[in-house]
């Protein structure tokens, strides 16, 4: 401790008599790091979310290895009437030849062109739904089209809603095709065909991902010049000078600079997560600025030359700089205990980004204050500011009624305890995006007037060749699609429904042989049939029909809904196919992946956060010397946290993928008040072992600094409130109340506490001075 | 020596003499020359017994066992492998007029009767489950749909023989209705086969091949004994093995050909 004491007073000597060389030796290392952020990628996939390495994750790539991947992007038209209308038809029509021009798409599926197998005596004929895939005119013409089309099951909930008000276009894309180059070309096609009472919605993964990424581009360069603004406005608030707001705007600029390079160095894409780190190291970096030049302008207030002044400062904030930093940086590292991949990264690239703003106001700060002249500083004796006035006057009130603040907070405490278990976890789209977001609202339509947004996949792998043609497994299949209909599934697809189909068609069409044939031979020929007819078989089946995938849609809903059904699914499967039978029957797919998602992240988020208090009062307890500071530093955190949750509780705000960092975010910062609080106060008492003193002498300036530097980070999350996604704002309002909830528990309980009983630690000095 | 010499003097007038050709060969040119070899195979009557061993993406693997009988117009393929659509026969009757379409019929064992397959269009999905299409398999349009340029003459290694090859490129014209944008073609300069082709997507990325892997002879012409289709994109390919070839004694009865027939169809009379 001694060592690196002295290695960083070294530092700031160097800093101060050699301020030109430290400032360009600064900048060149920040231009190093800059110059990687031009290749930053981006990420939106939430399978990304997860490691490679995760059970779910292996499943899924083997899935997809042997099965496939659909990737692409749907367009859907809805008319109010009917889609059957010739204007309509024709837009499909003229949109479909559009689409097809353009370079990376593979294929575009529509009503019109998707084939309808049809029975007869002597034939089975295949044709496009509309002839030659043209919108039929005459009257005669539609309503042939229309009744082959609503007629046909493949069709119905698949590109054509049953009651024949929406339509789905369904764009393929070539493998390696660039998302975000096509989407723009599809997106002009579409805005040109809007109108004459269609409505056009555009959706799917692709089409998202590039949606996703640009709101996100949209709100960065949205926000993070309104958080500088807003940073400015409090600056100037705060010390009423132009250095006192250019300094630790280019210290956290330069910090955000850093840990956007690192993360580019470190391979991290930038996702809906990370995209905030930049405004939340903005609101979080300042803090030690602020204090710094707060303490700065009260050793110059004394009078001594402006070198000593420097130093002076920096010999007294070096200390909770570094403790307050190294704990805000614990406490974002703890997030790589998260389940979730970008939870990870952001906890990474945030502590880098603290770290960095620690060093930055170290150094450069006490650099640049030698090259500046001594600042004006108001005289104190000439009266305490409004602010410190009303401190002072809460800070009496505390300490006059300390037993009442501490038997509150406990009674507050308990409260918000008891309201914990109604907390609800929500990792769905509509939660993140929210209600009103078209990508929301269209998933909404889609499983409205289509079969769901969500699927369910089950695979059925026989183990031997030609093992799916065997009708007792088909009919296992069948069983198991009948089950799911019936919890809330609206639409089945497996290798039963083209069995049948084909076994119907055939037959002359007759309905009769629209069963599963009890022959394996004759599975294995109309399946024959089935690819002579140019059929596919996608993720129905293997090529060796060893083995094939139970599909189901359905509206998603709530995570709740996804992990209801999985679990049905589950025990349905353990129960008919047990793991020493013939078969392997396994769940896989997207359910599989949220109900996952679902049931790891809070546990694996609560024990982060529990981790979290214990290593950053660890932490507290060992830069302290003293297990009891390190203690009452964690139970405003505690209390913080406790409130936070149990707020979300009672106003049924769910947990979702962000704000279960708020608690996280908030014990990283938070935990700074703690120490600069004890950190003052005893450096205070110290001086004349008296408590009521050394408070007001803490409130008037450590408090001054809690309070601005509160509400400097609240306004800066606060700004979040215009993102794009629903997610981030209740993560920006959601920090912004608990920044205030912390910073008020620092100035209320910890002063009670302390005054109260007086540990023994505030008489020892812990943190020695060369 | 001697012999060594006149030999090298021979191979080197020869491909001489086949550069002066292509000199003077257009792409389409050699395209009527690859027709010409064609329709030398299929005038008269056919019997051939063919293996198609297909390896899909999936990592899983299927063979099919076909018995082939061809004669100008007609084409009936007969499935010997697998054991459960064993006895299902295609049948094709080519179409007369250039607009017409291919009458296609495929007869299930099982349920005893033909089905006539009516298309509005022709098919690009794939022929059996295998990595070949039925494009692939019949005649192309390729002179209609796309500009062809001879690229050059160069060696190919097929088996252990070098040939050499012209290289023609394809390229799709404008208002050609095609999934492969762009062919490159490798033609065998005396016989006129094609012994490898890329197709490649409106990326311009690799997305179909299919090359030649071992030659034989037939009627004193060069033909391909074995040939790789790969689908590049999903990882499928099919490899189709010709195991027999030749003539019937006698012309095959167009009645063999008759949809209604097929019922009766005897493959032990053809050895299949």
């Amino acid at each position: 401790m001694a060592e690196m004491n002295s290695i960083m007073n070294r530092w700031i000597r160097f800093a101060v008599d050699h301020p030109i060389w430290t400032i360009v030796g600064t900048l060149v290392i920040a231009l190093g790091l800059a110059f990687p952020i031009q290749s930053m990628t981006q990420e939106t996939d939430f399978r990304e979310f997860l490691d490679d390495d995760d059970p779910i994750i292996v499943l899924m790539d083997e899935a997809e290895q042997r099965y496939g991947k659909s990737w692409g992007i749907m367009v859907m038209l809805f008319n109010e009437e009917t889609i059957f209308n010739d204007t309509t038809l024709r837009k499909i029509e003229q949109m479909t030849e559009a689409f097809e021009d353009i370079p990376g798409i593979k294929s575009v599926t529509t009503p019109l062109n998707s084939q309808t197998i049809i029975g007869s005596e002597t034939a089975v004929s295949v044709s496009k739904a509309a002839p030659g895939g043209v919108a039929p005119s005459a009257p005669e013409e539609m309503e042939i089209f229309r009744s082959r089309v609503l007629g046909d099951e493949n069709l119905v909930g698949g590109v054509v809603s049953s009651g024949g008000q929406a339509a789905l276009v369904n764009i393929e894309l070539e493998v390696g095709a660039d998302e975000y180059a096509l989407t723009p070309d599809i997106v002009d096609i579409v805005d040109t065909y809007r109108g004459d009472g269609d409505e056009l919605f555009i959706y799917g993964d692709a089409y998202f991902d590039t949606v996703m990424a640009e709101e996100m581009e949209a709100d960065t360069a949205l926000l993070f010049p309104l958080a500088i603004l807003v940073m400015v406005a409090l600056l100037f608030v705060s010390f009423l000078t132009i250095r006192g707001i250019l300094l630790p705007i280019a210290v956290v600029l330069l910090s955000v600079v850093v840990a956007m390079g690192a993360m580019v160095l470190l391979g991290f894409p930038m996702t809906t997560m990370s995209f905030i780190a930049p405004i939340l190291l903005l609101a979080i970096g300042i803090a030690d600025a602020i204090h710094v030049l707060n303490r700065y302008n009260e050793e110059i207030a004394k009078g001594g030359p402006k070198r000593e002044a420097i130093l002076a400062t920096m010999d007294e904030m070096k200390g909770p700089v570094v403790m307050t930093s190294l704990t805000t940086a614990v406490g974002f590292l703890s997030l790589l205990t998260a389940f979730m991949v970008p939870q990870r990264h952001f906890g990474v690239v945030t502590a880098i980004g603290v770290m960095a703003a620690m060093l930055l106001s170290l150094v450069l700060i006490p650099a640049v204050m030698s090259l500046l002249k001594k600042p004006r500083i108001r005289d104190l004796k000439k009266g305490l500011r409004p602010l410190t006035r009303v401190l002072m006057g809460f800070e009496k009130v505390i300490v006059g009624h300390r037993r009442t603040v501490l038997v509150v907070a406990l009674i507050i405490f308990v409260v918000m305890l008891a309201g914990i278990p109604r907390l609800r976890v929500e990792t769905s789209n509509e939660e993140f995006l929210g209600k009103d977001h078209e990508a929301v609202q269209v998933l909404g339509f889609t499983a409205e007037y289509f079969s769901g947004d969500m699927n369910i996949m089950v695979e059925f792998d026989t183990g031997r060749r030609d093992g799916l043609k065997d009708p007792a497994v088909l009919n296992a299949m069948l069983a198991l699609e009948e089950f799911m209909l019936a919890n809330g599934v609206s639409k089945t697809f497996s290798l039963t429904t083209l069995v049948r189909q084909m076994n119907e068609k055939f037959n002359a069409d007759d309905p009769a042989f629209y069963v599963i044939p009890d022959q394996q031979n004759m599975v294995a020929q109309l399946l024959l049939l089935f690819t002579f007819q140019g059929g596919t078989l996608g993720d129905m089946a293997l090529g060796d029909f060893s083995a094939g995938t139970v599909m189901g849609m359905y509206e998603m809903g709530s995570s709740g809904n996804v992990s209801r059904l999985a679990g049905l699914v589950q025990e349905y499967l353990d129960e008919h196919f047990p793991e020493d039978g013939d078969l392997r029957v396994r769940m896989i797919g997207g359910t599989t992946l949220m109900d996952r998602i679902f049931t790891q992240m809070t546990r694996s988020q609560l024990i982060g956060l529990a981790s979290t208090i214990a290593a950053v009062s660890i932490l507290v307890m060992i830069l302290m010397g003293s297990v009891v500071a390190g203690l009452i530093a964690a139970i405003p955190l505690i209390l913080t946290v406790t409130f936070s949750m149990g707020i979300m509780a009672y106003t049924g705000q769910p947990l979702d993928i962000m704000t279960l960092m708020v608690s996280v975010v908030a014990v990283g910062i938070g935990v700074d008040y703690s120490i600069h609080f004890i950190s003052r106060f005893r450096t205070e008492y110290r001086k004349d072992q008296n408590a009521e003193r050394s408070l007001q002498k803490t409130i008037q300036t450590t408090g001054r600094g809690i309070t601005y530097n509160a509400l400097t980070v609240a306004l800066g999350f606060f700004i979040l409130i215009f993102a794009s996604f629903k997610g981030i704002r209740t993560f920006g309002w959601q920090i912004a109340l608990t920044m205030g909830i912390s910073a008020l528990s620092a100035i209320s309980i910890i002063p009670a506490i302390l005054v109260q009983w007086t540990p023994k630690f505030l008489g020892r000095g812990a943190w020695k001075r060369d | 020596m001697f012999k060594r010499a006149m030999s090298l003097t021979m191979t080197m007038a020869t491909v001489l003499l086949i550069g002066v050709l292509a000199g003077a060969m257009t792409a389409d040119e050699i395209f009527d020359r690859m027709d010409e070899q064609a329709d030398l195979l299929a005038a008269g009557s056919m019997v051939s017994t063919i293996r198609f061993d297909n390896s899909y993406g999936d990592g899983t693997t299927a063979s099919n066992l076909f018995g082939s009988l061809g004669k100008p117009d007609f084409s009936l393929i007969y499935f010997v492998e697998p054991a459960d659509v064993q006895g299902t026969i295609f049948l094709t009757h080519e179409a007369e007029g250039a607009d017409a379409d291919n009458r296609l019929w495929l007869y299930l064992p099982i349920l005893g009767i033909p089905k006539e397959l009516v298309s509005e269009e022709e098919r690009g999905g794939s022929f059996a489950g295998s990595s070949l299409s039925y494009e692939d398999l019949g005649d192309d349009d390729r002179r209609n749909d796309y500009d062809a340029v001879l690229l050059g003459e160069e060696g190919l290694v097929v088996g252990d023989l070098t040939r050499t090859v012209y290289k023609i490129e394809s390229t799709a014209k404008a208002e050609a209705d095609v999934e492969t944008l762009r062919t490159v073609l490798w033609v065998d300069a005396e016989f006129f086969i094609m012994l490898r082709m890329e197709g490649y997507n409106d990326l311009g990325n690799l997305e179909s091949t299919m090359q030649v892997m071992a030659l034989g002879e037939f009627e004193g012409r060069l033909t391909a004994e074995i040939l790789l289709a790969e689908n590049v994109t999903d990882g499928s390919s099919t490899t189709v093995t010709i195991l027999d070839q030749h003539r019937p004694d006698a012309e095959i009865s167009d009645e063999v050909f008759a949809p209604e027939n097929l019922p009766a169809f005897d493959p032990a009379g053809w050895g299949f």
